[in-house]
């Protein structure tokens, strides 16, 4: 098998709470392959946020810590790295984009500082190198006035022009992928767009993985390769993006794409999936879904089901009993 | 920055002109007459009006208060009741142990303050966050004369080490300093703490720590200038109060300082000397809060900027 760029397998992830703990991401797998846009989808909380941070060991600060299963990058594990190489490691070879352009800038330091921060700690650039860089970097990003805006403050600029900021730092470094959680959610959408966009077209140029982390499936469809359905801390449904909307497998994928407003199509009333996502710190034995699905059968309610790869199709694994006979023969799991 | 600066200091002015006239008013309700303890005992009605009008305490009040800020802009404060020499010269010689003893104290609870509160904040509920914790809850509980008489005991009477009172050396300075900034340290060391650990979870941190910076970077650059916006309001605050402080320091440490001055002009009912001290603390506690409005400024470009 050849190396993916980023492998998770069986990543958990616990917190604190109380006295015990939760687990908010229960044994996740999934790759990204060079130059490819691998799409997290789930609703809020189901742990989509928390593997993004766990894969750049952001939990810090947090009462959250990573209790098992590796994320190898290029074949390193990260999670046995020690913290000083995870640094070095750290908006270099990985970059992230946060979902609040507001608050995720430094209020009372200039652009350019916290622009030429990451510049000059992994190019090891000199202050008026990577001064020069951090500029060609806001153009880059479709900045108009990057000479001045380089010595503004965070306040002076709006959500967008932030959001592009966020952006051209993560970028600045050439990261071989890049984690964008929810990067769009807090702008308007015309905003959306060119954010979008501005991703794709960096992307493409600079042929690096992205991890894009969203509930909106408005921006998967535009910007995936692939996609995986997280639901619960666990993934239910990975396949490639045509294939999960034309033939979603899991009754939670269908769900999450039914209750997308259409067009062209009059509906009186907009689909929803009924009940909520089960509390962390009590979660069903069987099938996490089972209580919210139309489908569910007694089976779902004793026992969880596996994800399993799928016959016929490519890459296409989901998380249900009803997709089991699907299976691929002796089917390896990986 | 320039006209932000320029705005504030401006805005002092008519906080000053309000300030002069209610401690002027202050002092002319206070019952008793500063003519009538001039002129003794034994003095005829005459001789206590031949002084109300040398003093100019016929005339109205509104008069009174013109004169009194006319001689004060000029540098002349007037002279002592107690003892006939002027104001001036009594503050003179009081006024520079005060100073250095709130400017010791103000240092090293300010610098010792955000020590603690920041090793506190940054090993959260590990052991050196209780041993600040234990630190900063004592000086805040342990009374100031309590701590300036056992400290005494310990390195003067026992050890040898410092005098007991007194402005002869440097080395007089130490304890009462101590005791001074030692409830300063405290708050300080609590609010920093508080404020620290609250800018750590705030989402540029995380971008901070996302680019790979070390974390002394993540701590020092990041996280400390905006907590420290919130720790100089209370510092300001506490600055103002030390002279407030410094009275009961002074008196344990016998310091000839205004605080000392201030205890024995009330003692006396010496007016003139009490009315000079009232209008120093108030311009005092107004400068301080000019200084902490500019601070604002330098720490957040958001308020230099609109």
């Amino acid at each position: 098998m050849t190396q993916h760029l980023l492998e998770v397998e069986g990543l958990k992830t616990e917190f604190k709470r109380g006295g015990g703990s939760v687990t908010a991401v229960a044994g996740v797998d999934f790759h990204i392959r060079k130059g490819e846009v691998l799409g997290l989808v789930g609703e809020s909380g189901c742990g989509k946020s928390v593997t993004s941070l766990s894969i750049m060991r952001l939990l810090k600060d947090t009462p959250g810590k990573i209790t098992g299963g590796s994320v190898r990058f290029e074949g390193t594990d990260l999670t046995k790295l020690s913290e000083k190489d995870m640094r070095r490691a750290r908006g270099n070879d990985l970059a992230m984009i946060f979902q609040e352009p507001m608050t995720s800038l430094n209020p009372v330091l200039r652009i350019g500082l916290q622009l030429t921060e990451p510049i000059m700690l992994h190019l090891g650039y000199g202050r008026k190198k990577a001064r020069e860089h951090a500029i060609h970097m806001l153009k880059l990003v479709g900045i108009p006035r990057a000479e001045e805006v380089i010595d503004e403050y965070p306040h002076q600029l709006s959500g967008g022009m932030r959001q592009r900021v966020m952006i051209a730092m993560a970028m600045s470094c050439n990261p071989k992928l890049l984690i964008a959680d929810e990067p769009t959610t807090a702008l308007d959408v015309t905003i959306q767009a060119q954010i979008l966009d501005l991703m794709k077209r960096l992307k493409e140029e600079q042929e690096m993985g992205m991890l894009l982390i969203t509930h909106d499936l408005g921006v998967v469809a535009e910007m995936c390769d692939r996609v995986v359905v997280m639901y619960a801390g666990r993934v239910v449904e990975e396949a490639p993006v045509q294939e999960l909307f034309s033939n979603p497998k899991h009754p939670y994928t269908k769900g999450l794409i039914q209750s997308v407003p259409k067009l062209r199509q009059k509906v009186r009333r907009l689909e929803s999936i009924k009940g909520n996502v089960p509390d962390l710190s009590q979660m069903p034995p069987g099938c996490k879904f089972a209580a919210r699905c139309p489908f569910a059968m007694e089976k779902c309610v004793a026992s969880e089901p596996e994800l399993i790869p799928l016959a016929g199709a490519s890459e296409r694994k989901s998380r249900c009993w009803l997709t089991q006979d699907e299976a691929v023969e002796g089917g390896d799991r990986a | 920055m320039g006209r932000y600066a320029l705005q504030r200091l401006l805005g002092v002015i008519p906080l000053l002109f309000v300030v002069s006239v209610l401690v002027f008013l202050f002092i002319h309700l206070i019952p008793g007459d500063p003519a009538r303890l001039i002129a003794g005992k034994d003095a005829t009605l005459d001789e206590i009006q031949g002084i109300q009008r040398q003093l100019g305490l016929d005339q109205p009040l509104w008069r009174q208060y013109i004169d009194y800020m006319g001689n004060t802009l000029r540098g002349d404060l007037g002279n002592s009741i107690r003892s006939g020499l002027p104001v001036t010269d009594l503050l003179g010689s009081s006024i520079m142990p005060t100073v250095w003893l709130t400017l010791l104290s103000m240092a090293w609870a300010l610098i010792i303050g955000l020590l603690i509160g920041m090793v506190s904040a940054v090993y959260h509920n590990r052991w050196p966050d209780y041993v600040g914790t234990l630190v900063s809850i004592s000086g805040m509980s342990i009374p100031g004369f309590w701590l300036g008489l056992v400290l005494i005991q310990v390195f003067s009477v026992e050890l040898g080490w410092v005098p007991t009172g007194g402005v002869d050396t440097w080395r007089s300075y130490i304890m009462p300093s101590l005791t001074l900034g030692a409830g300063i340290m405290s708050m300080i060391a609590r609010y920093s703490r508080s404020s620290m650990l609250e800018t750590m979870r705030e989402d540029y941190v995380r971008t901070a720590r996302a680019k790979g910076l070390r974390e002394y970077l993540v701590v020092g650059r990041h996280a400390l200038r905006n907590s420290l916006i919130q720790v100089v309001t209370v510092a300001g605050l506490q600055f103002g109060f030390l002279l407030g402080g410094s009275v009961m320091v002074e008196t344990v440490f016998s310091i000839p300082g205004i605080g000392r001055l201030l205890v024995d002009s009330i003692l006396y009912r010496d007016y003139t000397v009490i009315q000079a001290l009232l209008l120093i603390f108030a311009a005092q506690f107004i400068l301080i809060n000019l200084l902490v409005d500019l601070l604002y400024g330098v720490l957040n470009p958001k308020i230099r900027y609109s």
